[in-house]
């Protein structure tokens, strides 16, 4: 019995030690891969960032907001921590990461929309944080959604289970020169090379968000939302909110009724503090032209970087 | 409980620790503990089928004394019957009753009579057909003196409920079975090891061979109208996988989990894809129920002796009724006539023993034609199985006419096959291959080697978000 214990603990022991390393290898390629995700979060939890303006929210701010152009015209070092289909509590929780490791931004950008609003019940597209089960940043972030991160850290490879591109791309990163032939980000910006398709399942939730007004619960969500950005920044720093161009398909009656109601609640906010700028951008010109989207919800990369340099020009005019 | 659950992966160590630890003073203690286990695991699926599986337990052991105390045939005859037509009516009920008042009605439609029949719709006890199939074959042997019957209960109730074979198999003998529950087990270290490594083999068989395939034949078959020819020849392709995976996997589990307790079970596989013939197939494929159908019914009915026609009869009796054991739809029907007719040729050339002998390969013309039989086979098995997977039998038929179509489109190409299945089908393939003349791949030399390349495979691309159920579960 003695024997058969030991062989089975053997057998058990060398395939954990292996996968140990095959995963060690896959999350270190992964994490060093540049213009990656994974990359960005490496630097983020590394403190490799500490950049001057930050950009934050959803997809469409991910997708939209050139970093490079915004720096390059603010001519301070800009980068892009937009929560791909992350709603606010998911941008604030990667907020909170990105300044316990790095140096406090002078200036926030921060994207608004309806889909801000929402409440993310699972964590979007997890295998971004895969190579960081052991990071406990991270962990605390992904464990209020998801509680097989938990068994991640016990149980090697099963994190890459049917996902063997992703463990391939890792393990070969560790021995070529660790760049993304097709990158997926520059400085957190995820630009998206894709011409206009309409979809119809973003179309169809138009009508559900009509007749919500006064938005109580948004407002409500709106001024947690600046306190948590006050008790964080320092005093001098700046809050800029900004709504990007809507696509036109979706500027309907019911929806700008919806939005109304929020952009009177910016202005006024904007007023009452000195620090606060609001950017209303969703009538842009931009919206006229669907060769600027990929679809009725976000920019592709030709849009996103007329966009940015329309915005980095006006939040220029409200600095100075 | 699956076999492939957390719960089950808890369940077997602790049963195992106290099997070897705690209740090994004599066989009694080791055998009320094996009990005790069988029933927890099967209350697991549904407690109220416990008293169902008690009972024919009761039935079958009381049975068995009287037919074997009983003086006059006419008193023998009468406990034997009592135990077939009761064990056979609970299987009637729960598994054919509606079956058979649907058909009816179906019937007398077509006469013009409209008739609703009064369907049960009752769950199917899980391993019913199997449990069933097990104390027949004891009370059957008791009656033909092949076996004496057995007096102690604690015994009898351990051969038919042991927990490994319960819900899906193999479905064991008494001559078999019973003389090792008899006896205090003692600790095989060999025997332990080729257990664990065969419980490896069956767990990659489920969850990465017979679950992977299972994403590509289910999408298949469930969009078969929209699908071209070549993707609906790799559905059949697939489910051939899936069910040989599935169900040899759990075949292996339950034979590995066994020898841990120093128990061996009817070897119910023996890798029935590098058949060179239809009759090798079935020497190959579920070989317990195989073997039970043939000593239970093809052998009384005469078997291949005779004229030709009742030949032809013994035939069709058994492969009509090994299909519709599988179940009460007539897609198992005639996927069961399907292997007949294939294997009717056979018979009637007496060329069906032709290949009882393993044979190696080299490169030779021989090996060549082997190739050839071995694919030729197998492609008649997928055939088949068309009609096992489809919901109905025009399904069946649509589904083939589909395929002689012969449309075929680079796209589907690209969607029917992904890196997984071209990484583990060759890696599976070539594993058995290579090992096909042991009971388990992972026996033998390299074994260590083998087996943590095997658990690496299970932890990367084993199917763990879908509780999926065994296939064989349903019969």
């Amino acid at each position: 019995m003695k024997f058969f214990l030991q062989y089975i603990i053997g057998i058990i022991s060398i395939t954990f030690i292996v996968s140990f390393g095959i995963q060690y290898l896959a999350d270190n390629g992964l994490r060093n891969l540049k213009n990656t995700e994974y990359n960005d979060w490496k630097n983020i939890v590394d403190g490799k960032i500490n950049s001057d303006i930050i950009v934050n929210g959803s997809s469409r701010s991910l997708m939209g907001y050139n970093s490079q152009i915004i720096g390059d015209n603010l001519k301070r070092d800009c980068f892009n921590i937009s929560f791909n289909a992350g709603c606010y509590k998911l941008q604030e929780y990667k907020f909170d990461i990105y300044i316990k490791r790095n140096k406090k931004p002078k200036i926030v950008i921060q994207n608004i929309d309806m889909a801000h609003f929402g409440e993310n019940t699972e964590i979007p597209d997890i295998a971004q944080f895969y190579p960081f089960v052991y990071n406990e940043d991270i962990n605390s972030l992904v464990g209020k959604y998801e509680n097989k991160f938990n068994l991640f850290k016990i149980m090697p490879l099963l994190k890459y289970n049917q996902s063997f591109k992703m463990l391939e791309e890792g393990i070969v990163a560790n021995f070529s020169n660790a760049t993304k032939k097709n990158a997926t980000t520059f400085k957190g910006y995820c630009p998206q090379d894709r011409v206009f398709k309409i979809d119809y399942h973003n179309l169809k939730k138009l009508p559900q968000l009509k007749a919500k007004a006064p938005n109580e619960r948004e407002i409500r969500i709106l001024h947690k939302m600046i306190y948590f950005y006050f008790s964080r920044l320092d005093k001098d720093s700046k809050l800029i909110f900004v709504w990007m161009p809507e696509n036109k398909m979706r500027l309907t009656k019911s929806y700008d009724l919806t939005r109304q109601t929020i952009v009177e609640e910016l202005n006024s906010i904007q007023k009452k503090y000195k620090n606060v700028i609001f950017i209303d951008m969703a009538y842009d010109d931009i919206s006229n032209h669907d060769e600027y989207y990929y679809d009725t919800f976000h920019l592709n990369e030709t849009g996103a970087n007329l966009f940015s340099k329309k915005v980095s020009l006006k939040i220029n005019e409200h600095l100075n | 409980m699956f076999f492939n659950s957390v719960a089950f992966s808890l369940f077997l160590p602790i049963v195992f620790f106290l099997y070897w630890f705690v209740f090994n003073k004599n066989k009694s203690t080791q055998n009320g503990l094996l009990i005790i286990a069988s029933y927890y695991f099967y209350s697991c699926w549904d407690w109220r089928f416990l008293f169902l599986l008690v009972f024919s337990t009761f039935l079958d052991y009381f049975t068995g004394i009287q037919i074997e105390k009983s003086k006059s045939n006419n008193r023998r005859k009468f406990w034997f019957w009592l135990s077939v037509s009761v064990n056979l009516g609970f299987l009637g009920v729960f598994k054919y009753y509606d079956f058979f008042a649907t058909s009816f009605a179906e019937m007398l439609g077509y006469f013009g009579f409209k008739v609703s029949p009064i369907l049960l719709n009752v769950i199917l006890p899980v391993g019913i057909s199997f449990y069933t199939f097990h104390g027949l074959s004891y009370v059957i042997d008791i009656y033909l003196k092949r076996i004496k019957a057995e007096y102690n209960f604690v015994d009898y109730s351990l051969f038919v409920s042991y927990f490994p074979l319960l819900v899906a198999g193999p479905i064991e003998r008494a001559t078999h079975l019973l003389p090792q529950v008899k006896i205090k087990r003692e600790f095989n270290l060999e025997k332990a090891k080729e257990g664990f490594l065969q419980i490896i083999w069956g767990l990659f068989k489920k969850v990465v061979i017979a679950d992977n395939c299972a994403v590509y034949a289910n999408n298949i078959f469930d969009h078969y109208t929209s699908m071209d020819s070549f993707s609906l020849v790799m559905g059949s392709v697939y489910f051939a996988f899936q069910i040989y995976g599935d169900f040899s996997g759990y075949s292996d589990i339950a034979l590995g989990v066994s020898k841990l307790f120093g128990i061996d079970l009817l070897k119910n596989f023996n890798y029935p894809y590098f058949s060179r013939d239809i009759a090798e197939f079935w020497r190959r494929w579920h070989i317990s129920l195989s073997s039970w159908f043939r000593d239970y019914v093809y052998i009384p009915l005469g078997g291949s002796k005779g004229s030709k026609i009742m030949q032809i009869r013994n035939v069709f009796i058994i492969f009509l009724l090994s299909g519709f054991w599988h179940g009460a739809n007539w897609t198992y029907i005639i996927w069961g006539a399907i292997n007949a007719f294939y294997f009717l040729p056979l018979l009637l050339r007496k060329t069906n023993r032709n290949n009882i002998e393993q044979k190696s390969i080299a490169f030779n013309f021989s090996s060549l034609k082997m190739i050839c039989s071995i694919l030729f086979t197998f492609g008649l098995t997928c055939i088949a199985w068309i009609f096992f997977r489809s919901e109905s039998i025009n399904m069946a038929i649509e589904y083939i006419k589909r395929i002689t179509l012969f449309t075929f489109s680079l796209d589907s190409l690209k969607e029917q096959l992904s890196y997984i299945i071209i990484i583990i089908l060759p890696y599976f393939i070539l594993l058995e291959w290579n090992n096909r003349r042991k009971e388990c791949p992972l026996f033998d030399r390299y074994s260590g080697i083998k087996a943590i390349i095997t658990l690496i495979f299970i932890l990367l691309f084993g199917q763990f978000d879908i509780q999926s159920k065994f296939i064989y579960f349903q019969f």
